[in-house]
């Protein structure tokens, strides 16, 4: 199956989602505003923090709107195409099957079942956020394109990921509802620097549950706290993960039990 | 006749808990055991045929079609669908089967089910005139014609589960594997699917195999697969299965009650007050001693006919049960 | 037989809902010990992250809140958050969705009442295992000792801000009928509730007209009020325009719940299935 296959099956099925999701318009609309709205809390948050206080050491008013909203955009990515307690409900009463009989990639077939639409809403919203602070700071237009190129390495590898964290806790636990959960820490701990957590933290974020590798470095890197050689093992890294996960997943799906009979 | 499904002595095993105990903290304690869903199971299927994968429930049937369509993966055994290992070439496999899961199965459930005909026509990459060709002769044959621009969500169950088959078959598989078709739809759907069913096997040489624990069912089949508690018990034809139990009839026999009758011929399965229901071989038909009692004048009405499927597999569970508990 | 409105069938009844209801909760425990694990992980960041602010900006105290403070204050958000958060409007939108309102219906039950006992049974597990710990760990790092009537105040708060989390759930489900699928609205609800609230960023934070507009708000009282009055950083004046205001809201939402439960219920349909 190659990659221009699996991208239109992928493409197809964002078509049928789409007009799926439009079925009941109220609802839809309702949600994309509502994400939209909340990729400004975070706004919120860091401007009263900055109004009674200096912040945070090291990083200013609109460096930590830069690093929140691209944690907003990495977080939305991975919302928009992976639902993890959807996955592991299908895993739980076959629902899974009537797609695994499909001629693509069980990873392909998995991601197009899709998460929240309406995270295009929080998208574009942190976008927006992202692009106000960079021209704030006259950050140069090659400097965000290479930041945008290792935000999606990491965002990719991230979503590899928990696609296989998604799986691995169906296997273990039967469920996946804390993922929601973990995925509602990392929204949080994402939008401050790492370094504030102390180096277990940093070093638990970046190679346990690599968030780090999507939001953090590359910030630090668009702000050049960091040298070329830092950044080309960060991106060796976020591939390195991406692998790993992709095979455990595979490994792991040769244990589904599908569900009834 | 070539073979499109060979199966050797497949076997699959589940990992499953029950309660350890009752009371307050029965939910805390568990007991873990292993259940064989599939022991040991051998069969080869050739292209064209219709087999019907017969079993009580629980005795494998699913597992069986999972396994066939890479959906699981087996335990043990050789397994080799179209010349593929379901589960090493799934996806080089899931261009040339269709399989239809449950009700709704693959179709969008707030969406019409044109929309996912299209959307299968699409992935599966069904040239766009062969697709409407195709489209017409099964909303035709389905009787779908005012259905299948609805959303799947106000549809009855049958109508949903005509939908569904019809997605699987868009794009003319080889092999068509299917749970439970006929659960919950009505007689005439029904029919309409049989002669769908046959309509494909004669035009494209399509092969299909479906579980059902619905004697009906059966009579589509060429033949019959049975499967009771994880192991192959039958495997022949409808004819085959109809003689398992010798050639058997059933004789009712309606007669004024009080009357003094005696009725020594076969196994009585059923007396009530001027009513007897018996099981006999059929060579007692020519019994003279037989024909003068059907003649006596207190008897009112008789009939004869064939032992029907549903006694039949009634007795094969029964003596399979006994056999088990010995 | 005259239906009551109460009577021992129906507390029998209304109590093996509960017990059901938290059996259903407790089906995957360890879930349930991961999602509680991951609060507490966020209280902790929330105080990490707190104290970085305190540590940059080199101050003892912000807004009248020291760090110490802000730690206790976030143990009890947390706290005050398993109190009202409540399941009832996502149960109403399943029941609605699924037609299990009908099979509600046939029983001797009256359905808002029913589904508040299976809503409550959730509510009761999140307060055992979130309220209470993290309430019990606010008093240990705050060597608080609690007056008898600040006691008696915080569970007049805690008890209003439960009645008017329901009340919101009760109507926010009711939309269901309307609407089908409300989880959008409900979370729009919910986190400006936290946001109002005091739930992010504590409300004396935040410039003192704003501050206004939120103290006679149904959600100041859900979280902030209980909060600093436990801390004991609130004025009178605060507290009592909150309770004022929080039961004026439980009327309001009260009449508005009796009307729309009387109009919608007939346009309950059984769906789905």
């Amino acid at each position: 199956m190659s990659i221009v296959d699996s991208i239109r099956y992928y493409l197809i099925t964002q078509e049928y989602s789409w007009k799926k999701f439009f079925a009941f318009r109220a609802q839809s609309l309702l949600w994309l505003f509502y994400n939209a709205f909340i990729g400004f809390l975070s706004v919120i948050a860091i401007t009263v923090i900055y109004s009674v206080s200096s912040g945070f050491a090291g990083w200013n008013y609109y460096q930590m709107l830069i690093l929140s909203s691209t944690l907003g955009m990495v977080l939305s990515s991975i919302w928009y195409n992976l639902n993890s307690w959807e996955i592991s409900h299908s895993m739980r009463h076959g629902g899974l099957d009537s797609y695994m009989i499909r001629p693509y990639g069980l990873a392909t077939v998995m991601l197009s079942m899709g998460g929240a639409y309406t995270e295009l809403g929080g998208f574009a919203t942190n976008l927006a956020i992202f692009a106000y602070s960079a021209w704030i700071l006259h950050l140069s237009i090659l400097y965000i394109i290479i930041f945008f190129s290792v935000v999606a390495i990491g965002t990719y590898a991230l979503l590899m990921f928990f696609l296989m964290f998604s799986v691995l806790s169906y296997h273990l636990i039967k469920s996946s509802r804390f993922i929601n959960n973990l995925l509602a820490t990392l929204g949080m701990v994402g939008n401050y620097p790492l370094s504030i957590f102390g180096n277990i933290i940093m070093l638990l974020f970046t190679l346990l549950i690599p968030i780090g590798i999507a939001v953090y470095y590359p910030a630090e890197l668009l702000f050049g706290e960091i040298n070329i050689t830092l950044s080309l093992a960060i991106i060796a890294f976020s591939l390195t993960v991406a692998f790993i996960s992709y095979k455990l997943f595979y490994f792991l799906m040769r244990y589904y039990t599908s569900g009834g009979g | 006749m070539e073979k499109v499904i060979e199966v050797s002595n497949l076997s699959k095993h589940f990992k499953t808990y029950e309660r350890a105990s009752s009371g307050f903290l029965a939910s805390f304690r568990r007991r873990y055991y292993t259940k064989t869903a599939l022991s040991r199971v051998s069969f080869s299927i050739e292209r064209g045929q219709i087999v019907a994968l017969l079993g009580r429930n629980g005795s494998g049937k699913s597992t069986l079609i999972k396994i066939l369509t890479g959906i699981l993966y087996p335990d043990s055994g050789r397994v080799n669908v179209l010349g593929f290992d379901p589960w090493r070439e799934r996806l080089k496999l899931a261009w040339k089967i269709g399989v239809v899961l449950g009700a709704h199965g693959q179709l969008y459930w707030n969406l019409p089910a044109y929309d996912t005909f299209e959307y299968m026509r699409r992935i599966y990459k069904v040239p766009k005139k062969e697709f409407d060709e195709r489209l017409e002769y099964f909303i035709d044959a389905l009787d779908l014609k005012n259905v299948y621009k609805r959303p799947v969500r106000t549809m009855s169950l049958g109508e949903q589960k005509k939908c569904n088959f019809v997605a699987s078959m868009l794009h003319i598989p080889e092999v068509v594997l299917l749970d439970e078709p006929t659960i919950g739809i009505d007689i005439m759907s029904k029919a309409a699917l049989k002669k769908t069913i046959l309509e494909m096997r004669e035009k494209y040489k399509t092969t299909f195999i479906l579980t059902t624990h619905i004697v009906e069912d059966i009579s589509t089949a060429d033949r019959v697969i049975m499967l009771h508690k994880s192991k192959l018990v039958f495997d022949g034809t409808k004819e085959k299965l109809e003689n398992m139990f010798g050639n058997k009839r059933i004789v009712e026999i309606k007669f004024i009650p009080d009357a003094e009758l005696k009725f020594d011929f076969g196994k009585i399965i059923y007396a009530g007050e001027g009513v007897v229901k018996l099981e006999v071989d059929a060579s007692i038909l020519k019994n003279k001693r037989f024909i003068k009692t059907l003649s006596n004048e207190n008897i009112i009405d008789y009939s004869v006919s064939v032992m029907n499927l549903s006694e039949l597999l009634t007795k094969m569970y029964t003596k399979l049960e006994k056999r088990e508990s010995r | 037989m005259k239906f009551q409105f109460i009577n021992k069938e129906n507390i029998d009844a209304y109590i093996a809902t509960i017990v059901i209801g938290l059996k259903n909760s407790l089906a995957y425990k360890l879930d349930y010990i991961l999602a509680l694990f991951f609060n507490f992980i966020n209280v902790l960041f929330m105080i990490l992250i707190w104290s970085a602010v305190y540590l940059g900006t080199n101050v003892s105290s912000i807004k009248g809140l020291s760090l110490p403070d802000i730690d206790v204050y976030f143990f009890m958000i947390y706290a005050l958050r398993g109190v009202v958060n409540t399941d009832l409007s996502s149960i109403m939108e399943e029941d609605i969705q699924s037609g299990g309102v009908a099979t509600s219906y046939i029983k001797p039950l009256r359905y808002p009442i029913e589904v508040f006992m299976r809503s409550f049974s959730s509510d009761l597990l999140t307060m055992i295992f979130t309220t209470l710990p993290f309430f019990a760990i606010a008093i240990l790092i705050s060597h608080i000792a609690l007056a008898f009537n600040t006691v008696l105040l915080l569970l007049v708060e805690i008890l209003i801000a439960y009645i008017l989390i329901n009340l919101i759930g009760f109507l926010l489900g009711m939309t269901a009928i309307k609407l089908i699928y409300i989880g959008s609205l409900t979370e729009i609800i919910f986190t400006t509730m936290l946001l109002l609230g005091g739930g992010i960023i504590p409300l004396n934070m935040m410039p003192s007209i704003v501050q206004q507009i939120l103290y006679i708000s149904p959600f100041a009282i859900m979280l902030y009020i209980p909060a600093t009055t436990f801390l004991g950083t609130v004025s009178q004046s605060v507290i009592i325009t909150g309770i004022i205001a929080g039961l004026v809201w439980i009327i309001i939402l009260t009449i508005a719940a009796f009307i729309a439960w009387g109009r919608l219920r007939r346009q309950i349909t059984s769906a789905g299935g």
